[in-house]
């Protein structure tokens, strides 16, 4: 059909001399169309997730993305900083909702200037390590002295034209908001409804804003009882907003992308409120920490000196935004449904690769082969 | 490529023209979703003609899906001529998800009558289409009593009618016997409105997950069983018999169907 045919036509290396894309493709930064289908995508900040989305290599503008996490740990948090963080370094328009200035303040610094992942993925990843170290030192030099040269790289960068589609980013660093920088603080109202504000601000900040201006929604640990009063997680306040979001980003889908994480402790994936929040999201991700025994243990056996850290949870994709929609199900080349999939949180980046188990205690040599088994990085 | 080979020969049985009066029940779940075949069952319905030329029509509502998404969808994976139909209003799209007061009850019951008079012109056969009405049921805007009745009365003015469902088991969990929690309300009210419809449907075509988990080349179950409807029918107004096959979901949009065990290529 004619339109798949068109869709394969528009490559990123075709982008920007293409005469036939659109322009807002290559007048917005960050935002490129998806090698698969004729859609706009964004990074989330985090490569190994973006690999995983189906084959679109990054988040379809339009979509929302929710990230469920068992237990007392936060790693989706830190998906949720860097999808933040990728956001600023591209002058995408914030939405924090719930959380004060201060999550943002938090947000991770740039830890080099690397340009599209994909690029280099050839290389293996010891190379990438040197790379990240010489790219490294300078930056760390200036950012003893202030937080200026940190600022100076991030605008410097986004005046760059080929700036790159995903960012590299560093924990431990902190992200020099430029006082340009469009943030928009979401307030919780108190009262029965706490999430009312949400998409009426949402609105109001789309109908004001540029046509062309990408805005990203963050929404940290919904109805986590720590910030939310207990009426939040009532259906008709909860779901009416996960359903008027699913709308809004529908009404905007050229410029409105949305990352949700929900604690799983109290709310869990077997009760029909969790389960209507999913079926209203476009992608459902679940991250299973590992209890701390086995982090414990595996820090002795010292792997992180071939650059190797041992997985710290389990991963599970359930839906994915465009593919699941069209009931491709789990099926597909680079659909990530149902795969076991391990994540790993270092300093400098969240990544996610296929599980597979550890050999056995005390075999040395088996240890050493699983290593470079496991050592590869998702591939698609 | 025209609509006709892009539904699989297994399932036309099931997607013809239903018996007059007929409720067919599809349902979905979270990994598998039913909008390819809603998109088939849409072709297949525009596609009919019967012996004195009698013309169909299809009103198609969703509170999940906007109407563009539907009208690309629609064009992509069955290849309908969208815009012919809609020009000629033997297809209607209305979509409850973008409209503000697409989870009013008495509103939707309203823009309904309208989109079914207006698809009817006089004489054509027009199947309503409801893609998850059970999100109202989320929302909690309505009871499963109160939708059914509405339902019901919808029914009454068009020639067949079908609902998508999802059939998640939290949402469906309520209404085993076996259940081992209270149920919370709003698993109590999907669970009672999936039930019942099941009750009423001629048949039932459920999509859901392997299993076994996901493959590569299977992309879930499609399962297509008798409703409760069945019973009040005339015999062998129905056109199909029970089944259970595999079905493929290709990236281009195509569907495979096949029997378990079978290779797809």
């Amino acid at each position: 059909m004619a339109f798949t045919k068109r869709n394969v036509a528009i490559r990123r290396d075709v982008a920007p001399n293409g005469s036939g894309n659109p322009a807002s493709a290559t007048r917005l930064t960050g935002i490129r169309p998806s090698p698969l289908t004729s859609h706009l995508v964004t990074s989330t900040g985090t490569p190994s997730l973006d690999d995983l989305l189906g084959g679109h290599f990054g988040l379809a503008l339009g979509s929302c993305l929710l990230i469920e996490e068992s237990g007392t740990t936060d790693f989706a948090g830190a998906l949720l900083r860097f999808y933040a963080a990728e956001g600023l370094c591209h002058g995408h328009v914030l939405h924090i909702v719930g959380v004060s200035e201060a999550w943002a303040r938090e947000l991770p610094g740039l830890a080099e200037s690397r340009s599209n992942r994909h690029l280099d993925s050839t290389k293996s990843g010891e190379e990438h390590m040197k790379i990240a170290w010489r790219y490294q030192k300078p930056n760390q030099g200036g950012e003893k002295g202030s937080a200026l040269p940190n600022h100076t790289l991030v605008t410097q960068q986004t005046d760059v034209q080929h700036e790159p589609f995903c960012h590299s980013f560093d924990l431990t660093k902190r992200l020099a908001i430029a006082a340009d920088a469009k943030v928009n603080y979401v307030r919780l109202k108190a009262n029965f409804n706490p999430l009312e504000t949400v998409v009426q601000s949402l609105q109001q900040a789309l109908s004001q804003s540029q046509p062309d201006m990408v805005h990203r929604l963050v929404i940290p640990t919904i109805l986590s009882p720590g910030m939310y009063p207990p009426s939040a997680s009532q259906p008709e306040v909860f779901l009416r907003t996960m359903h008027s979001l699913r709308a809004l980003l529908r009404q905007h889908a050229g410029r409105l992308t949305a990352m949700i994480t929900l604690p799983l402790e109290l709310y869990p994936r077997s009760s029909g409120l969790v389960r209507w929040a999913e079926l209203l999201s476009d992608g459902v991700l679940e991250l299973t920490p590992f209890p701390h025994l086995m982090d414990a243990a595996t820090a002795e056996t010292g792997n992180t000196a071939s650059g190797e850290e041992q997985p710290q949870g389990m991963l599970k994709v359930h839906k994915l935004p465009i593919t699941t929609e069209r009931g491709e199900g789990g099926a597909g080349a680079v659909n990530s449904i149902g795969e076991d999939l391990s994540f790993t949180l270092s300093r400098r980046k969240f990544t996610i690769r296929p599980f597979s188990l550890p050999p056995l205690e005390g075999d040395q040599e088996g240890q050493k082969e699983a290593g470079k088994l496991t050592g590869k990085d998702v591939e698609f | 490529m025209t609509s006709r080979n892009r539904i699989p020969h297994q399932l036309e049985p099931y997607l013809r023209l239903p018996p007059e009066a007929s409720l067919i029940v599809l349902t979905s779940t979270l990994g598998c979703s039913a909008t390819w075949l809603t998109a088939r069952f849409v072709s297949s319905l525009l596609d009919y003609t019967d012996d004195e030329g009698g013309e169909t029509a299809v009103v198609l509502a969703s509170w999940l899906r906007d109407a563009s998404w539907w009208k690309q969808e629609l064009r992509r994976a069955a290849g309908t001529d969208v815009a012919k139909s809609v020009e000629s209003k033997r297809l209607t799209i209305v979509d409850f998800l973008c409209n503000d007061n697409g989870t009013v009850l008495d509103t939707i019951e309203s823009t309904l009558r309208t989109a079914i008079t207006t698809a009817k012109q006089g004489t054509r056969k027009v199947t309503l289409i409801l893609e998850n009405p059970d999100t109202l049921l989320a929302l909690g805007q309505t009871t499963a009593l109160t939708l059914s009745q509405v339902l019901l009365k919808l029914r009454t003015l068009v020639h067949a009618t079908a609902v998508v469902l999802s059939a998640d088991l939290p949402l469906l969990e309520a209404a085993s016997e076996h259940a081992e929690k209270v149920p919370t309300p709003i698993e109590a009210e999907t669970a009672a409105f999936a039930v019942q419809q099941a009750h009423q449907a001629g048949y039932v075509i459920s999509v859901r997950e392997l299993d076994t988990g996901a493959a590569r080349d299977v992309s879930g179950v499609l399962r297509v069983t008798m409703g409760g409807g069945v019973y009040g029918a005339a015999e062998g107004t129905l056109a199909g018999k029970e089944m259970e096959a595999l079905y493929l979901v290709q990236r281009d949009g195509n569907v495979k169907v096949f029997e378990r065990g079978s290779a797809t290529f």
